[in-house]
């Protein structure tokens, strides 16, 4: 059956959520205003019940373009977690910056449900569709802070770079259809045949005249292209080097529960398009010239690297968290190099960890700065004596993303060189441990002002108790998650294995 | 049937236990934190007796008080712990440094609740080092003990705290991760993968030669860092030289011996021909550790540097001896960490004495301290002594063991380490006579001798110090069955 309403209820629930929202806040802008958050965190609730109750059925509906299975459920629960921390933080977290108005819990649902959207998705205008929509909210909520040019310079930015990088991943769409004339991942994956390798082999073009029938033979030329352009823009989603650009300035200048957000969903999304397509595209995808992970290592070194080193000089935190977010995409991408179970498996363990600590890390920075009124290294002087509550909590997310045991990213980044050093790729392990060594540093640059430096001036407001929840689950959950990762382990390996049954 | 109580779980998770109880503590209770410090410490300390008042050393080849639990079955990582004779000494030694330390932290008037705190975070880690049988459980409790560790030394230390912080948690952290590469590549060349440290030397005969080199090169790493061997040792004088008392006694204490440890732990037995690879290269660096490390505490101004140097210089003994592989070199290896703990934390214990008093390290800042301080003196130089190797104290008989089991095996390189046990007598012989003999300065004239808190925690250790001197079978007779089957088994395979 093509309409299966069932396996859209997640979807429906936050698009649903979100209008009646807005249709709320037709009715009573204050009343809706005080109940948003609160709601939203209800709307993120039950779409991850509706999601995991849609685990035990795997399901293929709307003509092919939406696929619902335990892969989707995973990104649909880190991103609906996200969304309530995130809402939960935004809380009284700064009326002055308007996140008390109802649209912006409105635009935040929406958002998820966009990110949902590209999670499910396996055609390929469902997915373009997915990012746009998940892109424009996004730029939307970058630059919310009304009145203020940081922000909506950052959104500007934002919008700038993001539509370039569309731009070019429709083309290598365009690409992709134009060859096997098909939309969808699966049949094209049928479609785009298995290529020798041969001299010349621009002698191929007689796909061109479709004479021998379904059997054509492609370029692999056109292969690479494709996917090197489909990589640019998801190289900017998951602001991978070289597509990072915008991510510094857009944190920076974003309301920080919304910078939360993008470092952890947004990201995540753009990795649920990517393993969907490697994972469905598997095997054209090794006509790509020299093997595609070779790219995609790339990418990732040199995410690593120039995230780290450029986050050690950072002196704004947002702009340290937005190169350490930097480093980690890089870490994560290394995972799909493996090109294994184990390793697609390790990126979503990888990407749930993630959310807990940088949820966290971000939340905490946020609630600081609306303490403080500050995010300079140097407004963290002393915070170990000012607020010692919130600064241990920062020293704990902070640890956790350079990858201390027992929390959370230590299991994160061992999952992830498991993977590497199963299939022997020793180099890509050794550059993966140098770059947590020096993100240590970095983290340090942050750790060393609260403890090490003294206290100074006194602080302004008081947390939000709204905060103080989300930042007390985020912190459970980097720490339990670091101590016992079984259960997620166990989730991540049966959402794999299923979708590329063969290596 | 009842289950076993699990001792040596109590041990570990004591001190993190009282952390919690330190945590909830009102912070201005500073008497009340101290004691549950003390408290938690000597508690985990008696928990260790208990171990070593059932352990059998007559039981070789085999753990005791095993525990077993599965923890992440989908990676094979399991909760594994035991203890048997190269372990229960430096169990025994990391409770016993630990629970004195804590008396000897009283000195810390500064955020003592965040000090006590972390000090027993630091101490749990360290102690669950020597009693994990997973490589990953391992791992954890190795990594564990940097953060306290890294703020310890940094909010708590000298002038130069955050720079020999930072140093010294990017140096380990840097060599640890190095070895986590090592740890992965064991896991995934063994069939089934396991993290278990017992199976993996079950089955360390289907290793190739090759690959044992290079994983031996990547623990290597970790270890040496932690030793420290020469090249990797200069974390240590900074390090020491910025923390304050009670850590630099758990540092040259403790923490050093984790490097030793490892390689006899996990580095020989499951690479073995790795190690017969590296003897040579690892008894020529224990050499240069000696004598270098002498000759540099020698030159010295600043007393603690000159003990944290002389650190150096008497870990090369463990690596000496560790290299020859005998039954006594490996006797000797793992008595000289047990004995270099207690005499070396004893020296870090009193120049924390001192500076307390005086404020000032320098050697050259004190003379003729034996008339005002006589019982200071007293101990400060039987602990010197007992450093240097004086026969009938406990350093004499770990580095005779050393040299004595290294000499088959290496008889020149013992030779010339015979030069850095004279430099080293030399040093501490000049220094006492520069500081306690000779005229007392006018600005020590009211200097006070050490009180009775202090001679707690020194008493016991000169007490160890001549009970191991002219008794060093009570060590011995712990450990000796298990390096003799240690030994056994790396000739065995060579």
């Amino acid at each position: 059956m093509e309409y299966d309403w069932l396996s859209l209820l997640p979807h429906l629930i936050l698009a649903g959520g979100a209008v009646l929202l807005v249709a709320a806040s037709a009715a009573s802008r204050r009343f809706a205003g005080a109940v948003a958050p609160y709601f939203t965190v209800a709307v993120a609730a039950a779409t991850a019940v509706a999601a995991l109750v849609l685990w035990r059925e795997p399901a293929v509906s709307w003509f092919g373009a939406l696929t619902v299975d335990p892969f989707f459920v995973i990104f649909a629960v880190i991103f609906c977690a996200a969304l309530a921390l995130v809402a939960l933080l935004s809380a009284r977290y700064a009326p002055l910056e308007g996140s008390d108005r109802p649209e912006y819990y409105a635009l935040l649902i929406m958002v998820t449900c966009a990110v949902s959207f590209m999670a499910s998705a396996t055609n390929l205008v469902l997915i373009y569709v997915a990012i746009e929509f998940s892109s424009i909210l996004s730029y939307v909520l970058v630059g919310y802070i009304r009145g203020d040019r940081f922000s909506a310079e950052a959104g500007l930015k934002y919008f700038l770079y993001g539509a370039a990088a569309s731009a070019v991943m429709l083309l290598g769409f365009g690409l992709l259809y134009g060859m096997t004339g098909a939309t969808d991942l699966a049949a094209i994956a049928r479609s785009l045949p298995r290529v020798e390798w041969a001299f010349g082999s621009w002698g191929y073009l007689t796909f061109l005249a479709p004479v021998t029938g379904a059997a054509a033979t492609l370029p692999p030329e056109f292969v690479f292209l494709a996917f090197a352009l489909i990589l640019v823009g998801l190289g900017y989603k998951i602001s991978a080097v070289p597509f990072h650009m915008w991510a510094p300035d857009a944190y920076q200048g974003a309301p920080t529960p919304i910078a939360a957000f993008l470092s952890v969903a947004s990201k995540a999304s753009g990795f649920a398009v990517i393993l969907r397509l490697v994972l469905t595209l598997h095997a054209p995808l090794d006509m790509v010239y020299g093997g595609w992970t070779k790219y995609l290592a790339a990418l990732a070194v040199a995410s690593m690297v120039f995230g780290v080193l450029v986050g050690i000089v950072q002196k704004d935190v947002r702009r340290l968290l937005a190169y350490s977010s930097i480093a980690h995409a890089g870490f994560a991408l290394l995972g799909v190099v493996a090109d294994t179970h184990l390793g697609f498996a390790s990126v979503l363990v990888y990407l749930a960890l993630y959310a807990a600590m940088n949820i966290g890390a971000f939340g905490t920075v946020a609630v600081i700065g609306h303490v403080t009124g500050g995010y300079d290294l140097k407004d963290y002087a002393g915070m170990g004596k000012r607020h010692p509550i919130l600064a241990a909590a920062l020293a704990v997310f902070l640890l956790a993303l350079a990858g201390i045991p027992p929390l959370a990213g230590f299991f994160a980044k061992f999952y992830i060189l498991a993977a590497l050093i199963a299939r022997d790729y020793i180099f890509l392990a050794v550059v993966a441990i140098l770059a947590s060594v020096v993100a240590l540093f970095m983290y340090a640059r942050v750790l060393k002002p609260m403890y090490f430096g003294k206290a100074e001036g006194e602080d302004m407001r008081r947390v939000s108790p709204a905060a103080a929840v989300a930042l007390l689950i985020c912190f459970i959950f980097t720490v339990l998650l670091g101590v016992w990762p079984q259960p997620l382990v166990a989730w991540a390996k049966a959402a794999v294995v299923p979708l590329l049954p063969r290596i | 049937m009842a289950m076993a109580f699990p001792i040596l779980t109590a041990t570990v998770f004591t001190p993190v236990v009282g952390m919690v109880v330190v945590l909830l503590l009102p912070e201005r209770w500073v008497t009340g934190i101290r004691a549950v410090g003390v408290a938690f410490t000597a508690v985990a300390m008696g928990f260790s007796a208990w171990a070593l008042a059932v352990f059998d050393p007559g039981i070789t080849g085999a753990m005791q008080l095993e525990e077993l639990h599965r923890w992440i079955p989908s990676v094979n990582v399991f909760y594994h712990l035991g203890i048997d004779g190269l372990s229960i000494p430096l169990f025994i030694l990391t409770t016993l440094l630990s629970f004195l330390a804590a008396i000897a932290s009283f000195s810390i008037k500064e955020r003592v609740k965040e000090y006590y705190a972390l000090y027993l975070l630091l101490v749990a880690g360290m102690l669950g080092v020597f009693v994990s049988l997973d490589l990953f459980l391992f791992y954890v409790f190795w990594e564990v003990m940097l953060v306290p560790m890294y703020f310890l030394i940094g909010m708590w230390g000298g002038e130069r705290r955050e720079y020999a912080a930072i140093k010294f948690f990017l140096y380990t952290l840097l060599g640890s991760v190095i070895m986590l590469l090592g740890i992965l590549a064991l896991y995934f060349t063994a069939q089934p993968h396991t993290f278990d440290m017992l199976e993996l030397m079950r089955q360390q005969g289907t290793f190739l030669r090759t690959f044992q080199i290079v994983v031996f090169l990547a623990f290597f790493v970790g270890f040496a860092i932690k030793v420290p061997v020469f090249p990797f040792h200069t974390w240590l004088p900074d390090a020491h030289v910025e923390a304050p008392t009670a850590i630099s006694v758990l540092l040259a204490g403790v923490l050093l011996k984790m490097g030793g440890y490892g390689l006899l732990r996990v580095s020989f037995p499951i690479l073995p021909q790795g190690a017969h690879w590296f003897a040579w290269p690892l008894a020529i660096l224990g050499v240069i550790n000696i004598v270098y490390g002498s000759l540099v505490a020698m030159a010295q101004k600043d007393l603690k540097k000159l003990i944290a140097y002389s650190s150096v210089g008497h870990m090369g003994f463990v690596l000496l001896g560790a290299a020859a592989m005998t039954p006594t070199g490996l006797n000797g290896a793992v008595m000289q960490m047990f004995c270099h703990g207690i005499i070396t934390g004893a020296l870090f214990l009193l120049v924390g004495v001192l500076y307390d008093r005086a404020h000032v390290r320098d050697i050259d800042a004190f003379s003729g301290l034996a008339v005002r301080v006589p019982v200071y003196v007293g101990i400060m130089s039987f602990t010197m002594f007992a450093s240097l190797g004086l026969p009938g104290l406990a350093g004499f008989v770990a580095e005779f063991l050393s040299l004595a089991g290294a000499f088959p095996v290496f008889p020149v390189l013992v030779i010339i380490s015979g030069a850095g046990i004279v430099i080293t007598a030399a040093y501490f012989l000049w220094t006492i006579r520069r500081m306690f003999l000779g005229k007392l300065m006018p600005r020590w004239e009211n200097l006070p001798d050490i009180n009775f808190r202090e001679l707690v925690t020194v008493v016991p250790l000169m007490i160890l110090m001549v009970l191991i001197g002219v008794y060093p079978s009570v060590l011995i007779k712990l450990m000796n069955p298990a390096l003799t089957e240690l030994s056994r088994v790396m000739m065995a395979l060579k």
